[in-house]
């Protein structure tokens, strides 16, 4: 069926004009997409991605982490700082989302490792590789990255059966079709094949597969910076440890830079900060962007993404309240008060759409609350006080219903400030 | 070329016309048998869809979700939109922005594998102080005892005593030459 | 304690569609005979995205099964349902792999209405696609009221200058003419017996 009626020429119609704004305002569109479509502010968070990237460039082997909240804009950072290092020219970003590539629930050491000499080994095959000049360093690279992809996906081995096991010297050389039943085949599992119990394989044998993949690659570009994403998914900390630990000490040791995204809770919650530092050099800490008088950054925001066509200057301040500057939520905000508008045959957004969507979102975060939970908040909201050695209350941040604006400023999401049942006022 | 009677060419009478068209309603007959459209509620979905559309993309404001009925009894579901019998504009008509307005009716048996066409009217009446005034797909519940007048699947060019046989068309078939024909010709 | 706006289905799917055919959003199915919502629900959104929609269970579906089956293709709608309710570590594991589940075309999370609570609580990342846009399962509208059926029956009589009692003594007897409003008047009355 053909698509909407073409309007009168010089006319863009109703349908065409909310499509356009949606498009724009689309707070699920991958980063790449609204970075190319020149759609995102990126002096945002102070060109933080210079910071990372500079960092990384001029310090082989440097750690950043990169920690922020659910819908903060780290993605879009990281990618940020794969751009500019790309443009710089000697240096080769490698940016991995982990998370989109394997199951990160069932991950164990030596994975990242494995990731990374992948995409390592598939930019050499890929044409980077022909301009390794020597025959010698081609073969080893291929070897490197073969060695890489059995330790990434496993391998199979014949294994023989108990009986036949002391006469391996003598049977390994023979047919497969004389020994037949006696051997069985068995598979060794690699590192990126869930869903597997965890394996105790020390991660320094494939530390030697990626050295010759960095050698190959410094006949290229003189240095390597990884850019893992998707690690700020694993929401506990001792998760994300049992990941990283061995893994970073390797990239570390192999001189590659590496920027990575970490959940929250490494950040706020109780064990906190030595493990960090003795980790990274660097941690920056993505925080959700405070409304100023003006909502300046955050009206930016919204105008780089066309709100003008649909939002007027009060409305815009509306929703960057409700959104607590939460960037997701405040992209969400804009492009679900349009739809609200367009559905009721609006031809711009009103202030009873925003109301409407900002009721939606709070009751979304009111879900699931007890009244502890409750409790904890309307605490929060009048004693701006927040105990973060309760785990509860860490809880409630990593959920988004608590808002870390610094590391002593803790806030209610608005939109879910505005649903939260207030107790009966006592009477006298 | 026209020839007496039985000379294997086409007749001139009055009767041969008549065999022609009872010839045409057989044909109808057999094309509606085995016409098959989804069940009853897709098919609504469908028109609903399409009107959605197509309203998205015009000025003038119609809302199919309020115009757009329906009724189900004995396993018959009749699809209806603005008046049974046009007698002017209405708000109840989908209006498009030529000033023309739209309304009709379907009637579908549910059938095993979906539903099967029982009847059909839809009606387009042009803007004022055009000519004709109005078009009608009709199908009918069955031929007429003279189909050369009143073949059951037949087009009004604007005259109610006029009907020009017409070929068994899905719904969407049928308001895709409303929407994107006459429409735009208007 | 506040709800979610109930939308009907179709105004569901044209909600994606003004998004341009992408996007995330959740519907809490009905208590009653979710089965044949779940139907209406796919019908509506391949009559308004005019493209196919697809059902994918979440349980027991693995990280590479949900992943292939998300890809291939890539660009359809898929309603992801939890059935009668995820476990938490299930809801975790597919918060972890929300990068997975990415894809141009619209994603749809078919949820028990219990499941709002463990998506906040235990798919943040999700949820977080996900914002306001969660909705109760409502009444897609078309059926014609009591108050529409008497305006036409009237119209019908007027016009025709018969009651309906003729008209179905007419249709008895065979004599009833052949066109459409006639056929829908049968029907309107209750007589489609008689068609």
């Amino acid at each position: 069926m053909p698509s909407s009626v073409t309007a009168p020429e010089g006319q863009l119609s109703r349908r065409d004009k909310f499509r356009a704004y949606m498009q724009a305002s689309n707070p699920t569109a991958p980063a790449l997409q609204m970075i190319e479509a020149g759609l995102v502010c990126e002096e945002l968070h102070h060109y933080l991605f210079r910071n990372l990237a500079g960092r990384a460039d001029l310090e082989p082997g440097s750690q950043q982490l990169l920690v922020g909240g659910v819908g903060s804009g780290k993605t879009t950072e990281l990618i940020l700082a794969e751009r500019w290092l790309a443009n710089q020219g000697h240096v080769l970003p490698l940016y991995v989302d982990t998370s989109a590539e394997t199951d990160l629930s069932s991950l164990n050491s030596g994975a990242l490792l494995a990731s990374f000499g992948l995409h390592l080994g598939r930019w050499l095959s890929n044409g980077a590789g022909t301009h390794i000049e020597t025959e010698e360093l081609k073969r080893s690279t291929k070897e490197s990255y073969e060695k890489v992809k059995r330790y990434a996906y496993g391998k199979n081995e014949l294994v023989l059966k108990d009986e036949d096991a002391l006469r391996i010297e003598n049977v390994v050389n023979q047919a497969w079709d004389v020994l037949g039943p006696r051997f069985s085949v068995q598979k060794v599992p690699g590192k990126l094949k869930p869903p597997l119990p965890p394996l105790n394989r020390d991660v320094q044998e494939v530390r030697a597969a990626l050295e010759g993949l960095l050698a190959a690659t410094k006949e290229v570009h003189k240095d390597v910076v990884f850019v893992f994403d998707g690690l700020d998914r694993l929401l506990d900390p001792t998760k994300f440890w049992s990941v990283v630990h061995q893994d970073l000490r390797v990239l570390r040791e192999l001189k590659v830079s590496v920027i990575a995204t970490a959940p929250l809770s490494v950040l706020f919650g109780a064990g906190v900060g030595q493990s960090i530092s003795d980790h990274f050099d660097r941690v920056h800490h993505l925080a959700v962007i405070a409304t100023d008088p003006e909502n300046a950054l955050l009206r930016s925001v919204l105008e780089k993404r066309r709100s003008a066509e649909l939002l007027n200057g009060l409305l815009t301040d509306s929703i960057c309240h409700y959104s607590g500057g939460v960037l997701r939520d405040l992209i969400s905000l804009a492009r679900d008060a349009a739809e609200e508008a367009y559905v009721s045959e609006r031809d711009s957004i009103t202030a009873t759409d925003i109301e409407k969507v900002a009721h939606q979102l709070g009751t979304g975060y009111l879900r699931g609350l007890g009244p502890e939970a409750l409790n904890a908040l309307l605490h929060l909201e009048s004693s701006k006080s927040f105990d973060l050695s309760q785990p509860s209350n860490v809880e409630l941040l990593i959920t988004r219903r608590v808002l870390e604006y610094s590391s002593t400023d803790f806030r209610v999401h608005p939109a879910l400030l505005s649903v939260i049942p207030r107790p009966e006022p006592k009477r006298a | 070329m026209a020839g007496p009677d039985g000379t294997g060419r086409f007749g001139v009478t009055v009767e041969r016309a008549r065999q022609r068209a009872v010839a045409l309603d057989s044909n109808t007959d057999r094309q509606l048998a085995e016409h098959r459209l989804d069940a009853p509620g897709k098919v609504f979905s469908e028109i609903r869809a399409f009107l959605l559309r197509r309203a998205g993309g015009m000025a003038t404001r119609n809302d199919p979700y309020q115009l757009l009925k329906f009724r189900q009894e004995h396993g018959l579901e009749v699809i209806v939109l603005g008046p049974p019998v046009d007698k002017g504009p209405t708000p109840q008509h989908f209006h498009f922005d030529s000033g023309a307005r739209l309304s009709f009716g379907l009637t579908l048996r549910e059938v095993e594998r979906g539903s099967q066409v029982v009847s059909f009217r839809y009606h387009y009446a042009f803007p004022d102080g055009r000519s004709p005034h109005f078009l009608r797909f009709d199908l009918n519940d069955g031929p007429h005892t003279d189909p050369l007048a009143e073949p059951r699947c037949h087009l009004h060019p604007g005259i109610d005593d006029v009907r020009i046989p017409f070929s068994v068309h899905n719904p969407i078939e049928i308001l895709d030459r409303i929407f994107f024909v006459l429409e735009r010709a208007t | 304690m506040p709800e979610f706006s109930t939308q009907p289905f179709f105004e569901v799917a044209r909600r994606l569609e003004i998004r341009g055919e992408t996007g995330w959003l959740a519907v809490l199915a009905p208590v009653t005979d979710p089965t044949a919502a779940l139907d209406q629900l796919q019908t509506e959104l391949q009559s308004i995205l005019q493209k196919p929609a697809r059902v994918i269970q979440l349980e027991p579906s693995t990280f590479e099964e949900l992943s292939g089956d998300l890809h291939q293709p890539d660009d359809d709608a898929v309603i992801l349902s939890s059935g009668t309710g995820l476990a938490q570590e299930k809801w975790r594991s597919l918060d972890v792999m929300r990068s997975a589940l990415e894809r141009s075309g619209p994603v749809i999370l078919w949820l028990s209405p219990g499941d709002v609570a463990n998506l906040t609580e235990h798919a943040p990342n999700i949820r977080s696609f996900i914002g306001g846009s969660i909705f109760l399962a409502g009444p897609d509208g078309g059926i014609m009221t009591e108050t529409e059926r008497q305006e036409r029956l009237t119209e019908l009589s007027q016009h025709f200058r018969l009651t309906g009692e003729e008209v179905v003594r007419k249709a008895e007897a065979k004599e009833l003419p052949l066109e459409p409003e006639f056929v829908e008047w049968l029907v309107l009355m209750g007589r489609g017996d008689l068609v």
